[in-house]
């Protein structure tokens, strides 16, 4: 039971990590093309900012959550940021 | 890419339900009780969006004007679109980000606000109620990405357009300045705070250099929403009315203005 308590809360923050990393590389993309032509300062911002429009924004957090490309383990089972497990529901 | 409509669409070419919808009437006791449904949100909105702005602003002077604003919230909220909490949220954070723009907070905050009201009017405008289930997953990566370029090409617009101190401006809101000019502070006005390092302002120069450049070549809807928001300082619902189309509208057009900017930006290396 513990086993499968862990088992399930390494999956969840391997999602978690997951998503934050596509999101991460999603902000990077979008700023690339001002990289040395605004401030280093400003494009900090922006790139905290663009990420925070995802990560607060339910709608633009759901189309994250179906973009991101998951990792598949070897029961070939796809899990998904948002989707419960079997045994949650 | 989106599905947006071209813009050679004429303006009679706007869907029925796209149209601005009539604010409902209400009751004075139903009125207060969104008030008062509302006044709890309005110091956390304040505290997040000064934080956001790298504290350029007062919280406590943004969280005034937010309670001045929660009211026209409330006679302006269709229940039809929603619950009152997220609608006030937002309507609060735009009237606070319009006002320090308004009250000239810095060329920074100015700078900050601008570039926010410009990123969430896009998300606003093309950011999908919910993903296509149909879709796989790269689609979805490409319309996310697609959403965040041309949110990050609004932040550069808000970023670079000229500063100008609209305590300046009496009633001529209609007059467009020319695009390369800026704007000298009152000189009776209070000093207002730092503004962005001399390194900033150069490379924001340089950037809105190529940025009025690729301004010229968009389609001429869509170059005169932009010029005359961002370089002239007209109030969107103004240009909106002026164009005969609906503000819902004309924000799809200045989305699509956006994409169209993030792509000429992108290829401009």
């Amino acid at each position: 039971m513990a086993a499968r308590a862990e088992k399930s809360g390494a999956e969840a923050s391997s999602i978690a990590e997951q998503l934050d990393a596509f999101i991460d590389a999603q902000v990077q993309v979008a700023v690339k093309p001002y990289l040395g032509k605004l401030s280093e300062r400003d494009l900090a911002w922006m790139r905290e900012r663009l990420a925070a429009s995802i990560r607060e924004n339910p709608a633009m957090l759901a189309l994250a959550r179906a973009g991101v490309p998951l990792d598949v383990d070897e029961s070939a089972e796809i899990a998904r940021p948002s989707a419960k497990r079997d045994d949650e529901r | 890419m989106s599905d947006l409509p071209t813009e050679i669409d004429p303006p009679e070419a706007e869907p029925p339900y796209m149209r601005d919808p009539e604010p409902p009437r209400r009751a004075h006791a139903e009125l207060t009780a969104l008030v008062e449904q509302g006044l709890p949100l309005v110091a956390p909105v304040a505290r997040q969006l000064a934080k956001e702005l790298g504290r350029l602003a007062d919280a406590d002077e943004l969280a005034s004007v937010g309670r001045a604003a929660l009211f026209d919230a409330a006679l302006a909220f269709d229940e039809q679109r929603g619950p009152f909490g997220p609608y006030a949220r937002k309507k609060l954070r735009w009237a606070m980000l319009d006002s320090v723009r308004r009250e000239t907070q810095g060329r920074d905050a100015y700078g900050r606000a601008r570039a926010l009201r410009a990123a969430e009017r896009v998300v606003d405008a093309i950011a999908p109620a919910a993903p296509d289930p149909v879709l796989p997953e790269a689609a979805h990566a490409r319309q996310l990405g697609a959403i965040l370029a041309a949110q990050a090409a609004a932040m550069v617009v808000g970023l670079t357009a000229p500063y100008r101190d609209l305590r300046d401006v009496t009633s001529d809101t209609s007059e467009t300045l020319a695009i390369s000019s800026l704007a000298v502070p009152r000189k009776s006005a209070p000093p207002p705070p730092p503004g962005p390092d001399p390194e900033d302002l150069v490379l924001r120069h340089k950037s809105s250099e190529a940025l009025v450049r690729a301004i010229a070549t968009l389609p001429p809807r869509q170059r005169e929403i932009v010029e005359r928001h961002y370089y002239g300082e007209e109030r969107f619902d103004h240009i909106a009315e002026s164009l005969g189309i609906s503000k819902s509208w004309a924000s799809r057009l200045h989305a699509q203005a956006m994409e169209a900017l993030a792509k000429a930006l992108r290829d401009h290396r």
